[in-house]
């Protein structure tokens, strides 16, 4: 099994036989499926494909039924979330899901205190830290909600809750970023601005990013890399080319 | 909506406390009525409680039922190390009870925690019950529904023979004294790191696990923090009332600091402050009229939830932000 350990060493995230089922319904299949450092890859796939609960076995949100994970060449599988994520998974959700009393500087700030493992500190005011802000204000720049930061989360129009919502887990410098529909509901001429604040963003950092993402031109202008799922299963895997070439794929995820 | 921000501008904030805590220390000199400093004493303890709940409630929205048992934890150890231990200091008393109070929250919590809204709230509920009746049956130690008398410590070594200076004078400003310690750490700590992953905790509570931030643990060092306030406001009870009984860890007592906390506001940090010097004067005002008070103090809150669902300091507070159209608050 040489090979196999390679492999877990070589790629950043590396799943095998996962396997999550909701009764009668095989969500997720039996995926292997290996990721290398830097990657931006997205998933594609009708409804009911199994991308998002894919994505929730990823970060432990939910527990898979079978198989394993290995993130950083270290089997996680048992881990539970929060652990997951200060290793260095970052994720942000399909339906948005913010901190909505909060300002969104707070929204991103408390990402940037966990990070920099300052959650327990008690008796120290969090207005009075200067790194603490400088960086939270980074995030807000780089989102450009910077104009933005002092409304309230549920105050913001969707498409910047969308953003915000990637940018909490962004504040987190993660090494692999989890992606839920990034611009699902967000209006078609604000579709590829969002999408490219948030690719150019990740390709700044440098991180490794699995996006779930259902417009296929937008798909296909910023990915690396392609992974087709359908029925719980990955049907194409590759450059993006060659997945859209593939029959399979255009006839049951493409309609044509 | 809710008020923009909770935060205290620093100077023009820390007014209203200081001649808050000013005046209160004015009381005894200008009135010397014993009566009186019984009440703002008993005010000041049920806020100090009210603030210990709404820790958890307001700003980790964990809604606790059963927070009666760690006030009545403070209570009851000061009274029984006091009876059984022949302790008179009530310095040594008041560090027992609170770590005894603290203990009784950490153990608990740590159950409750792993459970979440309305689940959580009734096994807060049922271990208050628990408590409760421990209380009621072990009676050759706790005094079962008599309760237990509790005689007048000494202050730092001061021994006192009356009990009406005792309440109006020393142990008045005693009790002042550990409200204004408890009011501003409380303050840094909801200011604090930790207080904003609380808030965090409180909107959305399975997002921070994906911070990074163990939901469960957080939850449980907000939990056994308030902890800590009620103890310390049982243990300021006991000698102050000079009486203690099962109705102080019954259930009943535990909606007081929720009450509490509404009528003042929950989203405020004056909030619980506020709401305990209404809830003391409404319910002492009334009580001399009629005996139906709860009747009245039920149309109170129920006028309240209805008119201003942020509490007298929420509400304020939002009438400030629209006259000033500013984005900040100043309470």
């Amino acid at each position: 099994m040489a090979s196999s350990k390679d492999e877990i060493s070589k790629n950043i995230l590396v799943t095998r036989n996962l396997k999550k089922y909701f009764g009668e319904v095989h969500a997720v299949d039996g995926v292997n499926l290996s990721i290398l450092e830097g990657e931006v890859a997205f998933i594609i796939g009708p409804n009911g494909a199994g991308k998002t609960t894919f994505l929730n076995l990823l970060c432990k949100w939910l527990e898979p039924d079978e198989g394993k994970i290995f993130f950083m060449g270290k089997d996680v599988t048992k881990m539970p979330p929060y652990k997951l994520t200060k290793m260095g998974i970052g994720r942000s959700f399909q339906l948005v899901n913010l901190y909505d009393t909060l300002t969104v500087f707070d929204n991103i700030r408390v990402a940037v205190i966990s990070r920099l493992g300052r959650s327990g500190k008690i008796f120290s005011l969090v207005d009075r830290d200067k790194e603490v802000a400088k960086e939270t204000e980074e995030i807000l720049k780089t989102f450009g909600l910077s104009d933005k930061k002092d409304l309230l989360a549920s105050e913001l129009p969707h498409g910047d809750r969308k953003l915000l919502d990637v940018a909490i887990p962004f504040a987190l410098k993660p090494k692999l970023l989890l992606l839920d529909e990034p611009t699902s509901g967000v209006s078609t001429e604000e579709k590829d601005p969002v999408m490219k604040t948030i690719v150019s963003a990740v390709k700044a950092a440098g991180t490794t990013a699995l996006i779930i993402e259902h417009d296929m031109s937008i798909v296909f202008s910023y990915s690396d890399r392609v992974i087709a799922m359908h029925e719980g299963k990955i049907l194409a895997d590759g450059k993006p080319k060659e997945v859209q070439e593939n029959k399979l794929v255009k006839t049951l995820i493409m309609g044509e | 909506m809710f008020p923009k921000s909770f935060h205290i501008k620093p100077i023009l904030g820390l007014l209203p406390y200081i001649i808050g805590i000013v005046a209160l220390g004015l009381i005894p000199p200008l009135t010397g009525s014993t009566y009186l400093a019984y009440l703002v004493g008993l005010a000041i303890v049920l806020a100090i409680f009210a603030m210990g709940f709404n820790l958890l409630f307001g700003y980790t929205g964990l809604l606790s039922f059963g927070h009666a048992a760690y006030f009545g934890a403070g209570c009851y150890a000061f009274a029984m190390l006091m009876k059984y231990y022949h302790i008179q200091s009530f310095e040594l008393l008041f560090l027992g009870s609170v770590i005894i109070a603290t203990l009784t929250a950490a153990v608990i919590g740590y159950v409750c925690v792993r459970y979440i809204k309305i689940y959580f709230s009734l096994l807060t509920l049922a271990f208050g019950q628990v408590e409760y009746a421990l209380v009621v049956k072990l009676y050759n130690i706790t005094g079962g529904t008599d309760g237990i008398r509790v005689m007048m410590p000494t202050l730092l070594g001061f021994t006192f023979k009356d009990k009406g200076f005792f309440v109006t004078w020393p142990f008045y400003y005693y009790i002042l004294a550990i409200f204004t310690i408890c009011v501003i750490v409380l303050w840094i700590i909801l200011n604090s790191h930790f207080g904003k992953i609380l808030q965090a905790i409180r909107d959305n509570d399975v997002r921070v696990n994906f911070l990074g931030v163990s939901e469960r643990r957080y939850k449980w060092y907000a939990f056994i923090l308030s902890g800590v306030f009620c103890g310390v406001a049982g243990a300021l009870f006991a000698p102050l009332n000079g009486h203690i009984g099962p109705e102080h860890v019954y259930w009943g007592f535990s909606a007081t600091p929720l009450f509490i906390a509404l009528i003042g506001g929950h989203r405020v940090f004056l909030g619980p402050i506020i709401g305990s010097f209404i809830y003391v004067l409404v319910r002492h005002y009334v009580t001399a009229f009629t005996i139906y008070w709860e009747l009245f103090f039920g149309a109170i809150v129920i006028l309240f939830t209805l008119l201003f669902p942020y509490g007298v300091c929420g509400g304020i507070s939002l009438w400030l932000a629209r006259r000033m159209k500013s984005a900040k608050t100043s309470l």
